[in-house]
């Protein structure tokens, strides 16, 4: 077997806040293999940037900090405990990242062919292999990318400055950027959340055929389960800083098997017909710094019974290869059968608690 | 020229169930280039529709497409450049003061944003009493009793009535931004995407909510959102707006089941569907060029356009929004 | 009567202030110096301005009759200290008053007006703030007889410029925001949207303003005082004080250098806490 790319064991980061300490991701594991495409999703608050940022070791500390135990491998090599400079070769470098902005993510006063050339130009200095070097290459290589990711006229466009660009036009520059040094992975964060949605299909294709191309692996992390659909080879559902499930893509939407993700695939309005009314989730997101005890999901559940005071594994279940799900359920699948499942909340008189749950 | 309102219905049924009602409205921008000359900008041009009594009327489209500049205009918070805008018959530029307030209490907007939309150094029963009192709508113990009811019928408890915005979540606020607009009783709510800054578990406990209050109140809505799939949720009748004008209208079945336009059929397969890949979602039979030129003449459209029957034709004239059948309007002489 | 809400913001705000431990240093410094201000007449050992006998009791050093010593006419420097922080501290939180009130009134009109009206106030900002302040002082108070009253009220109509600049620029963002449109959709008067909705988020940087500002016109007073444009002997505020010792301060540097020491750490106590504030009230923390 060949081992993964990436290996994430057990990825605990918290963070100082004035209300407490927040288990922002709170033991996650997984894997992404060569060349696969990995979606990580959940609501806004439930940990899925974090984890982005910790794995290329991104963020403020403090007030953040990765907890002893925590293993990120990038094919068998620790990155929590690498030397900054060796982390400066792997960002760029080994793993690359797109931002959901694309306006901020690029320099303002520097046009966009030279921040594609200085990106180029960044990593070869950094890497031993044979090739071109120099600044002439470098713009040539850079006009090819630019060509590469659909930008009309990319010698002309070369001298453009991201504010004379559209915002997609801008996402295809981050991602000219991203892929320019052939990294093994690309960690993609919220990519097309700020493009309409003709643009987004535009930029999801776009990467799909790139990646088919240079064989990159891809960690999508966003919110939107139509996106996740069309892209993705297997899905993790992140709820309250815990992945609640993973599955492969097929199965994940064909039948998922946490109350979590089914409810949100309930509560999605369907585009083919109106449906009488919205299945919903009661209650509200809890935050980082009071997580619920026992199983987290189990205050906005509809299947709860005494047994989720207890924390559910991520238990594997027979129903389709590679899919697991933090929830007793799957010892018990009788009960959902039995359970109410989300119904489309009553009209009336439904109170919600105000504050923190 | 001005095209036929959009709003089948109301024809056939006088102007009796009309209550908002656009026509011609055009709101231009003039802005100046670096040498001092001016450029002029039509953010909505020529937009013309219809609001029921009852009815959900949704306008689409993308990022500035000038769905939002309507809503304005609607509201009258701005003045447009050309064209009129009418509430029950009476032209909203030529209202008097206490016509003015009238319409206030009849015609509401519900926010984007949950954050910036309430006043976060007053408490929610401040606001809403300050609303019933500035319209002499509920005084004394009436007044908390109504603050209380209005609470209760956005799902909210009245201990809230206490508590100030920043202590609420995004969907509670949501909910206040609501109780404030139902506060004067209105008849139409303008809400200008008013779930889509909201998560989609959350997105649709508020849309539920809408749905619910639309039953019980008998309210009309103009419905603003990019988002095509919660649009299939809410509206009755749809109009796809690009670049300024709207190019397809209909009622809601017609338009998702069979859109005319080929930027409707281009946006409707654009949208990435929540579904196993294994079943195969419609052709995505339109798709588009990236980033089109800008063009002087004809349809504002074409660069993108991707109809096979496109031609020369469609890049020397305007196309007019033509009734193709009852109530079903398009902008495109190749359809 | 204070609401649940409105008593738990301001715990917030306190317990981010406490934390500040210079702020709180800074606030109990002006506590003092306000309490001793009012109870001078309680704890000042003798009469400020009464001159005993001149040839005995001028020039003596600090000593346990004098704390402070005294100066050439003899009087008590420690007592004319006291009285001093009267005048001193009445005249800066008057006039920072008078400058806040005018400051957040022309900014609220000019950003919340905009149009011709903004132009016209705003240029008359520029021009009021193109003189050298002191200068403008100097020349407002020769045209006059000088008095504290006068002081002031002119130290309160230079000192506004600063503030209306700020709240100006706080009003231009905050009318632009949701919640205003929500107010003008509801039919709300524009009076009472801006008194209610508009002015109430912007208060928070005028606050902070206002704190820091009482330090400079402390400062500002001091400097006209010594100049002999200020309060007039013989009433005693620091200022002149330190203008009366100057000829004798090699010799007696005590008379000056009390008063100096006290407009230093006013100026400080006012600085400290003004920073503390704009801490914990700071709106990015609030959410």
């Amino acid at each position: 077997m060949t081992s993964p790319l990436l290996q994430v064991r057990d990825l605990r980061t918290y963070f100082a806040t004035d209300r407490g300490e927040a288990r922002a991701v709170d033991g996650i594991s997984f894997e992404v293999l060569e060349g696969e495409t990995v979606a990580l999703v959940g609501e806004s608050g439930c940990g899925k940037s974090v984890t982005a940022l910790s794995i290329l070791r991104l963020l403020p500390e403090p007030p953040g900090r990765l907890l002893a135990g925590s293993s990120v491998q990038l094919r068998g090599e620790e990155l929590t405990s690498a030397a900054e400079s060796r982390l400066r070769e792997v960002r760029g470098g080994e793993i690359s990242m797109i931002f959901q902005e694309p306006m901020t993510s690029l320099n303002p006063v520097f046009t966009i062919g030279q921040q594609v050339s200085e990106a180029i130009r960044e990593h070869e200095a950094m890497s031993t292999g044979p090739g071109e070097r120099g600044p002439a290459a470098a713009k040539r290589v850079a006009i090819e990318w630019l060509d590469r990711v659909g930008i009309p006229d990319p010698e002309h466009r070369y001298g453009y400055y991201p504010h004379q660009l559209s915002g997609g036009m801008r996402q295809r520059v981050m991602i000219a950027m991203a892929l320019s040094t052939r990294p093994s992975l690309l960690i993609a964060d919220e990519p097309t959340t700020a493009l309409d949605v003709t643009v987004q299909s535009q930029i999801l294709e776009l990467l799909a055929s790139l990646q088919t191309e240079l064989g990159t692996a891809v960690l999508l992390i966003t919110h939107d389960l139509g996106v996740v659909a069309q892209v993705a080879d297997r899905v993790l559902v992140m709820y309250a800083g815990q992945i609640v499930e993973e599955a492969s893509v097929e199965a994940l939407f064909r039948a998922p098997e946490h109350p979590y993700t089914e409810g949100l695939l309930q509560a999605v309005p369907d585009l083919e017909e109106r449906r009488e009314r919205l299945a919903e989730i009661p209650g509200n997101v809890p935050r980082a710094t009071a997580w619920p005890t026992g199983c987290r999901f189990k205050p906005r559940c509809p299947y709860a019974w005494s047994r989720c005071r207890d924390v559910p594994d991520l238990l594997r279940s027979g129903r389709a290869e590679q899919s697991a799900a933090r929830c007793w359920l799957v010892d018990e699948p009788e009960r959902r059968r039995s359970g109410s499942g989300f119904g489309p909340g009553s009209p009336d008189g439904r109170r919600e608690e105000v504050g923190e749950s | 020229m001005i095209d036929e309102p959009v709003g089948g219905r109301a024809a056939s049924e006088g102007n009796g169930g009309v209550l908002l009602e656009a026509e011609g409205l055009a709101r231009h921008y003039a802005s100046r280039g670096p040498w001092g000359a001016e450029r002029i900008t039509a953010a909505v041009e020529d937009v013309s529709l219809r609001i029921l009594r009852g009815e959900t009327l949704a306008l689409v489209g993308e990022s500035g497409c000038g769905k939002s500049t309507t809503a304005r205009l609607l509201m009258g918070l701005e003045p447009p450049t050309s064209g009129t805008v009418r509430y029950r018959g009476r032209d909203l530029g030529s209202m008097s003061r206490t016509e003015l307030l009238e319409f206030r209490r009849r015609v509401q907007l519900v926010f984007q944003d949950p954050f910036g939309s309430l006043n976060p150094r007053m408490t929610v029963g401040g606001m809403l009493g300050e609303v019933l009192s500035v319209h002499a709508l509920a005084a004394g113990e009436e007044r908390g009793r109504r603050i209380t009811e209005l609470l209760g019928l956005v799902g909210l408890g009245p201990e809230a009535a206490e508590r100030y915005p920043h202590e609420f979540s995004g969907g509670q606020r949501q909910r206040i931004g609501i109780a404030r607009a139902l506060a004067v009783e209105p008849d139409v709510i303008v809400a200008d995407e008013p779930v889509s800054a909201l998560d989609v578990s959350i997105q649709a406990q508020v849309l539920n909510l809408l749905a619910d209050l639309q039953e019980r109140l008998g309210l009309s809505y103009l419905f603003i959102a990019h988002d095509l799939a919660v649009v299939r949720q809410v509206a009755d009748r749809v109009a796809v707006m690009y670049a300024g004008r709207i190019v397809e209208a209909s009622d809601a079945d017609t338009l998702y089941h069979q859109p005319l336009h080929p930027y409707t059929r281009s946006l409707l397969a654009a949208v990435p569907r929540p579904r196993p890949p294994s079943e195969k979602p419609r052709a995505t039979e339109l798709r588009e060029g990236a980033d089109p030129p800008k063009r002087a003449t004809g349809c504002a459209y074409f660069g993108r356009c991707r109809h096979p029957a496109r031609d020369e034709e469609c890049s020397l004239a305007l196309p007019l929004l033509e009734e193709r059948s009852p109530g079903r309007w398009v902008r495109c002489i190749k359809t | 009567m204070l609401s649940r809400a409105r008593r738990e913001r301001g715990r917030e705000t306190w317990r981010r202030f406490s934390r500040h431990r210079q702020a709180i240093l800074g606030l109990a410094l002006i506590v003092l110096l306000t309490g001793t201000a009012l109870l001078a007449p309680a704890l000042a050992p003798y009469d400020p301005d009464a001159q005993t006998d001149i040839v005995a009791t001028r020039y003596q050093a600090p000593s346990v009759s004098h704390p402070m010593g005294t100066d050439r006419f003899g009087r008590d420097i420690f007592s004319r200290v006291l009285y001093g922080a009267r005048i001193s501290l009445s005249i800066g939180f008057l006039a920072i008053l008078i400058a806040i009130t005018l400051g957040t009134a022309i900014g609220a009109i000019a950003g919340f007006f905009g149009g011709r009206l903004d132009t016209v106030l705003m240029r008359g900002v520029d021009l009021v703030l193109s003189f050298p302040r002191l200068v403008l002082l100097v020349v407002l108070v020769a045209l006059f007889e000088p008095s504290i009253a006068l002081v002031t009220l002119v130290l309160g109509l230079t000192g506004w410029m600063g503030v209306s600049r700020i709240v100006r620029g706080q009003v231009l963002t905050v009318r632009e925001m949701e919640f205003v449109t929500a107010a003008r959709v509801l039919g709300f008067g524009r009076t009472r949207i801006l008194a209610r909705h508009v002015l109430p988020n912007v208060l928070t940087p005028v606050i902070v303003a206002a704190t820091l500002g009482i330090g400079n016109t402390i400062l500002a007073e001091a400097a006209l005082s010594f100049l002999g444009l200020g309060v007039q002997p013989p009433t005693a505020s620091w200022g002149n004080m330190v203008a009366s010792g100057r000829d004798a301060m090699l010799d007696a540097w005590w008379i000056t250098t009390f008063p100096g020491l006290a407009i230093v750490f006013t100026v400080m106590a006012f600085n400290l806490v003004g920073d503390g504030l704009r801490d914990a009230l700071d709106p990015r923390r609030v959410s």
